[in-house]
């Protein structure tokens, strides 16, 4: 069996035990996330609906304009599960067990981000359900959800790394608890809730170059109907900065964590 | 602490001396550890202060928005409407952080020992109470002295002010019963954090935020009936309208009631609780 084989069956062993885990703990690692994104949109659809009936509202309803943050918030709202998952075994021996064995230790993490990867699209795909259920546009029908589901499992991958780094840099659960609110001024301060046109200028400025906004801007405009190439491709590229960047720092710490004494 | 032994140990100990050192004993702890008691009450209130005033300022355009009460000749506009319901929500994203205390008290086995001294249980209730409410005042002055800085208005000066924030601590208080109950129920020091969500609920679902004129009617007829609404009627009285109009009395009496429901259901779990054990 080659190298590549082997480490592929390892990582997909790795898989198979976090999901396994996951599924254990369904509340924590499926529920909340979904329902905390459904009950977000659905208080601020009761309170603030009626601001798509001011002029100059790009949308036809203010469920339209949300539906897809809500969708990306769901992976927000979810982080960590898998860092948290690795310190418990780094805690409980299992990454010193691992040394032992002929296995390539960068499985364990490559097994773990491919699930956060996969555990992303089921909170995403019941709340994109549940937004058109609710009354959201989805104008490219499966093909678009599809698409929308990807964007989401692509801001995973990379909004984890930032646990990732933390849970391996400080080795502290309340580190990797504690960057749990990080993604509230990302949210607030983007167009998740509002066009720039409805912000000040300030804010407006603020929310434009916000990192986030483009990959909102683009799963927006998949559901609406009418792609935005660039944004699409200035929010993966910006994602895939951001992945390089915090699993590199984390790949260094993990290396020196489980190198050879 | 020596005073504090005397007291639990002396027969005679008045209750009012008992729930003294409850307070004290609790704004100690919280001194040493300021952040979550002082601190954190505040944070949710002055970011949705911060982004509603600038995101939702244009949702006084709407239909339906003047009949819902919003004075559109009012210099403030949705910003002055805003502010008095968002202080609220001080106490509804805010309460409940003694209870955390009150949980671990019970797991160490700290009120079976009370009971060796003699000392009455339900004054821990009534003293983690009233700091709950002293704990709400300094987030409440730094949201309002915000939510003015952002387009809040007070035509009543100090005493619109005061009002308010009488107000708010009411409401922590009220709310606050809740905590102890599940916390007494549970003993899990995390009942704070688990509980604290349900706070957007009751603040989303009143008229906090928007007048009930915009709201779906679902929503509308929940509002109607969820107590936080007279609460911020009276406080958006207090600050631009007439204080002492017939809101405030109301919200008060309330208010009242509702802190004497839940401390005595909280008082009542805690009795079953230790007669229990």
């Amino acid at each position: 069996m080659t190298a590549a084989r082997t480490f592929l069956r390892d990582t997909g062993l790795i898989f198979t035990r976090t999901a396994r885990e996951a599924k254990g703990n369904a509340g924590l690692a499926f529920v909340a996330p979904t329902l905390l994104s459904v009950f977000l949109i659905v208080l601020f659809q009761a309170a603030y609906g009626q601001i798509a009936e001011v002029s100059g509202w790009p949308t036809d309803r203010f469920i339209d304009w949300v539906a897809p943050g809500a969708v990306l918030l769901s992976v927000f709202v979810g982080a960590g599960y898998t860092a948290g998952g690795l310190l418990r075994d780094a805690d409980s021996g299992y990454l010193d067990r691992i040394r032992l064995l002929p296995a390539h230790p960068a499985t364990v993490l490559a097994g773990k981000i491919g699930f956060e990867a996969a555990r992303a699209i089921i909170p995403a795909t019941a709340v994109l359900l549940v937004a058109i259920t609710l009354g959201a546009d989805n104008r490219n029908g499966l093909p678009g959800g599809i698409a929308v589901i990807s964007l989401a499992v692509a801001l995973a991958i990379a909004w984890n790394g930032i646990f990732y780094y933390s849970a391996l840099a400080t080795r502290n659960h309340a580190a990797v608890l504690g960057l749990q609110p990080l993604f509230m001024p990302v949210v607030m301060f983007s167009t998740f809730w509002v066009p720039p046109d409805f912000m000040p200028g300030w804010y407006a400025t603020v929310a434009i170059w916000n990192p986030f906004t483009p990959t909102l801007d683009a799963t927006r405009s998949i559901m609406l109907g009418a792609t935005d190439w660039a944004a699409l491709g200035t929010g993966l590229g910006l994602l895939a900065m951001l992945a390089l960047l915090t699993y590199g720092l984390a790949g260094r710490h993990y290396a020196a964590a489980t190198a050879a004494d | 602490m020596n005073e504090s032994r005397n007291v639990l140990e002396a027969p005679g100990a008045t209750a009012g001396r008992a729930v003294g050192l409850v307070f004290r004993r609790q704004a100690t702890a919280a001194l040493r550890d300021p952040g979550p008691h002082f601190v954190l009450p505040a944070l949710p209130a002055l970011l949705m202060t911060v982004v509603f005033t600038a995101l939702f300022d244009r949702i006084g355009d709407a239909p339906g928005y003047d009949a819902g009460g919003l004075d559109r000749s009012h210099a403030g506009g949705y910003d002055a409407f805003l502010i008095p319901g968002v202080v609220m929500l001080v106490a509804l994203l805010g309460a409940g952080a003694t209870s955390a205390s009150l949980a671990a008290d019970l797991r160490s086995g700290y009120f079976e020992r009370l009971r060796l001294l003699g000392a009455r249980p339900g004054t821990h209730l009534t003293g983690r109470l009233l700091f709950e409410a002293v704990r709400l005042l300094p987030g409440t002055a730094v949201v309002l002295g915000v939510g003015l800085v952002f387009g809040g208005d007070n035509r009543n000066g100090i005493v619109g002010l005061a009002l308010v924030t009488m107000l708010v601590a009411m409401l922590g208080m009220a709310y606050s019963g809740v905590f102890y109950t599940v916390a007494i129920r549970t003993t899990d020091p995390q009942t704070p954090f688990q509980l604290q969500p349900l706070g957007l609920p009751l603040a989303f679902l009143s008229t906090a935020l928007v007048p009930l004129g915009v709201m779906p009617g679902w929503a509308e007829t929940i509002a109607r009936w969820n107590p936080v609404s007279p609460v911020v009627d009276a406080s958006r009285q207090a600050l631009t309208g007439d204080p002492w109009a017939g809101e405030l009395p109301g919200a008060v009496a309330l208010l009242a009631g509702i802190i004497v429901a839940t401390h005595a259901l909280a008082s009542l779990t805690l009795r079953r609780r230790l007669a229990g054990s």
